[in-house]
Parts: structure tokens; C-alpha cells; sequence
């Protein structure tokens, strides 16, 4: 038994002094941080307080990629969730909104659809944010103002699919007209403990 | 689930009929392709009151298993257990099982619940023995909508199971509840306890066990 005990705690101090960070730059995962709010840059504070009058729950996270750290606020207004991006000085990247296929332009919806259709014998869309982003003009103030027509719409797809050659969890990146910018395979969390 | 283990330990826990014992695990697992997966798992029932005698190690059990994803969120799989009972003794028993399994994954929200029904034929040196077993099972991160590495997630799952032969049927549930670290992609650790209850649907006394599990999982 003592020998058994000596192997398990060996490897129990291996997990154990294992840094992390390292672990995630070689896989290139993102590592997303739930923080305070006095965490976020103030100026993304600022911006995020012209979202609503008063003091609203919200949900803040800090994002590292392996390179490049971003600061994100979520939060609910006007029944859509709402994601807000900052880079690391609090600079506003985009805001998404979490929303239902059918609210996608017929036009778009049909263009992302016929992508999928020809790309995988099967496929389910799992979640759609529709990203705004701007070319250097006041993005929350267009955005607030909803002077759309000034900003850049994405769709951001999260799709289960299949065909011969692949079957996963996949992200997508369309633009307004339904061509695919990107795409990025989801690396879910293991089943290997309950399976 | 929280109080179902809770409320079984206080009945149960001090009483004559229950076995405390200490299982460690560690697995390997890897793929092949997208659809094609495989596991290999070395798991000990060690008894705690025993720890200082012949009857510390109740059984070493290798297994391997492998699944086929028939969708992202379904698989089919089978495995080949082999377990070496009372092994300190000299006059030990094996026990060779063949199993046949599917999971699925249903989501409630952002919620990933897994579901996992197994049928086994188990070869004993004594006897021979079916059982069904059917598992939920549902895990979240403590920190964010998603787990991360360096991350911490907790577990819980209750596995219902009838067993039976020609003479004999019984059922067992197991009920658990575990603490995750999530190292990365290809290493974390579960410690976890989880409470057995044998002997139902029979005329004996239920049996009760108690487990402390401690899971080692390395992915390729």
C-alpha cells in the first residue's frame, strides 16, 4: 500500500505544480476570468455607463488568448444580452447581441443557410449574437443611437455539424450579406469523466 | 442531489452495513479522428478500515473502452473491463466484463446534462451476470460561462443499475458529487465522494458504501 500511496502522490504533486498558462498558450485556448468591476479599465467603465441611467447587474470578465488580454461586461437591456468587448486599455472592440435566427435578414439568413446546407450533411445552430464594430467613428454613440446603417453587422454563429470529414462544435463569422468570414472550431470540455 | 447524499449519509454512514473505501483512478484517453475515441482507465477499491491487513485492496481493475460519435452530441462505445478481486490474497477471483453503452448530451440553456445507458455481461469466476445501468450526470465551472484552464468545476451524477442472472436480481444506485481542476486540455483531477446503496429489490439488508474518489485524467 505505501508504494501505491507514494505514486499517487507523486502524481498528485505533478498536477498540482503545473502552471497552467503555459498549458493554455500551447493549446491557444482562451482563458476567460469572471473579475470585479474595479477590475475593469476605466475607460471602459465610462463607456459601459452610457448603456443605462442607473447602476445595472452586470457580469465582468477578463479575457486572455495567449498574446493579448481583452475586458468583457455582460448584461441584459431591453431583453437582449448584451456583450461588450474592450481591449486592455478599455478601448470598445464591438457589441454583440444575443438574438434568435429569425431576427437575421431574410436575404443573410438564406445566404448562411445555404453555406451550411452545402458545407454538412447535418448541423444545429446552438447560439447567434449579431456583432456590431465600427470603422473608427464612436461606436457606442452610433450604436446608442442606433444609427446602424454607420456600423459594421457581423453574425457569430455557434453550430453543432457534421459531414465525412469533420463533427464538432464550430464558430462562425458571417457578414452582413452571409459570406463567411471566419471560422474556428469549439473545443468543448471533455466528457471523458462521465462517459 | 446534494440532499440525497446528505440525507443517506446520516442514515447510513455509522451504520453496520456500510464499507468505506478509497478509489483512485487514472485514466488515458485519445482520439483517432473526429467520431473515434478511446480510454484506458487503471481504478483500485482500497477499504479504509482495512488499510493494514490482507483485505486493504479489494479489487485492481484495468479497463479500455472506446466511442463513436454518431453526432456532436451522441455516442456509441463498448469496452472491456478485467478485474482482479482481493489481490493480497493467495486464493484470489477475476471477473472479465464486456459492456455496451450510448451517451447523449441534452442542454437546459447553457447547461450540458449527459446521460449515459450501459448494458454489461459480466464473467465471473463464480457466476455470470447482466446489468443495466442508466447515468445522469451534470458538471459546471465555478468561474464564467465556461470552463478554462486553471479553472475549478463541480460534478454530480447518480448511476441507477439493476443486476440479475438466472437466480438472482438487484438493484444498486450511486450517487456522487465531485470538485474538478481543470488543468488544461489534456490533464485535470476530480476528488469527489460518492455513496452506494446495494442489495435493493432483494430480501437481504440494504448494503451501504461510502467512497472517496480521486481521478487522475490525461488526454493526448
Amino acid at each position: 500500500m505505501i508504494k501505491i500511496l507514494t505514486y499517487l502522490t507523486f502524481i498528485l504533486l505533478l498536477f498540482c505544480t503545473s502552471n497552467p498558462l503555459l498549458f493554455a498558450q500551447d493549446t491557444k485556448q482562451e482563458v476567460e476570468t469572471s473579475i470585479h468591476k474595479n477590475d475593469m479599465p476605466a475607460e471602459a467603465l465610462s463607456i459601459l455607463n452610457e448603456f443605462w441611467n442607473k447602476e445595472k447587474k452586470a457580469d465582468f470578465y477578463r479575457e486572455f488568448d495567449g498574446q493579448s488580454v481583452s475586458y468583457e461586461a455582460k448584461f441584459k437591456l431591453n431583453n437582449y444580452l448584451h456583450s461588450i468587448e474592450f481591449d486592455e486599455n478599455g478601448t470598445l472592440l464591438d457589441i454583440e447581441l444575443l438574438i434568435n435566427f429569425d431576427e437575421i435578414p431574410e436575404n443573410t439568413g438564406k445566404a448562411i443557410k445555404a453555406y451550411l446546407n452545402d458545407q454538412y450533411t447535418k448541423f444545429r445552430i446552438t447560439r447567434i449574437q449579431r456583432q456590431y464594430t465600427s470603422d473608427g467613428d464612436d461606436l457606442s454613440e452610433l450604436f446608442l443611437g442606433e444609427e446602424f446603417v454607420d456600423l459594421n453587422i457581423r453574425y457569430e454563429l455557434e453550430v453543432e455539424a457534421q459531414n465525412k470529414e469533420e463533427l464538432g462544435a464550430f464558430e462562425f463569422l458571417f457578414n452582413e450579406n452571409g459570406q463567411l468570414i471566419r471560422k474556428r472550431e469549439i473545443v468543448r470540455r471533455s466528457l471523458d469523466n462521465i462517459w | 442531489m446534494l440532499f440525497l447524499i446528505t440525507g443517506m449519509l446520516t442514515n447510513s454512514a455509522f451504520g453496520q452495513n456500510t464499507d468505506w473505501i478509497w478509489r483512485p483512478v487514472v485514466s488515458y484517453s485519445w482520439k483517432s479522428s473526429d467520431q473515434l475515441s478511446y480510454s484506458t482507465k487503471l481504478e483500485m477499491f482500497n477499504s479504509v478500515t482495512d488499510f493494514d491487513n490482507q483485505e486493504a485492496i479489494q479489487y485492481i481493475e484495468p479497463q479500455f473502452s472506446f466511442s463513436y460519435s454518431l453526432s456532436p452530441r451522441v455516442k456509441l462505445g463498448g469496452g472491456f473491463y478485467s478485474r482482479w478481486v482481493d489481490p493480497l490474497y493467495s486464493g484470489y477471483a477475476y471477473e472479465q466484463r464486456l459492456l455496451q453503452q450510448i451517451g447523449f448530451v441534452t442542454y437546459l440553456g447553457d447547461r450540458r446534462i449527459a446521460h449515459r445507458a450501459r448494458i454489461e455481461q459480466r464473467f465471473r469466476n463464480t457466476n455470470y451476470l447482466n446489468r443495466f445501468r442508466y447515468q445522469l450526470s451534470y458538471d459546471f465551472p465555478l468561474q464564467g460561462d465556461r470552463l478554462d484552464p486553471g479553472e475549478n468545476y463541480i460534478l454530480m451524477y447518480n448511476d441507477a443499475m439493476v443486476a440479475f442472472n438466472k437466480s438472482t436480481f438487484s438493484g444498486e444506485n450511486r450517487a456522487g458529487v465531485g470538485l474538478g481542476w481543470y488543468f488544461n486540455s489534456k490533464r485535470k483531477f476530480e476528488l469527489g465522494f460518492s455513496y452506494r446503496t446495494k442489495n435493493i429489490f432483494t430480501d437481504r439488508d440494504l448494503g451501504h458504501v461510502l467512497l472517496l474518489n480521486t481521478l487522475f485524467y490525461f488526454n493526448r
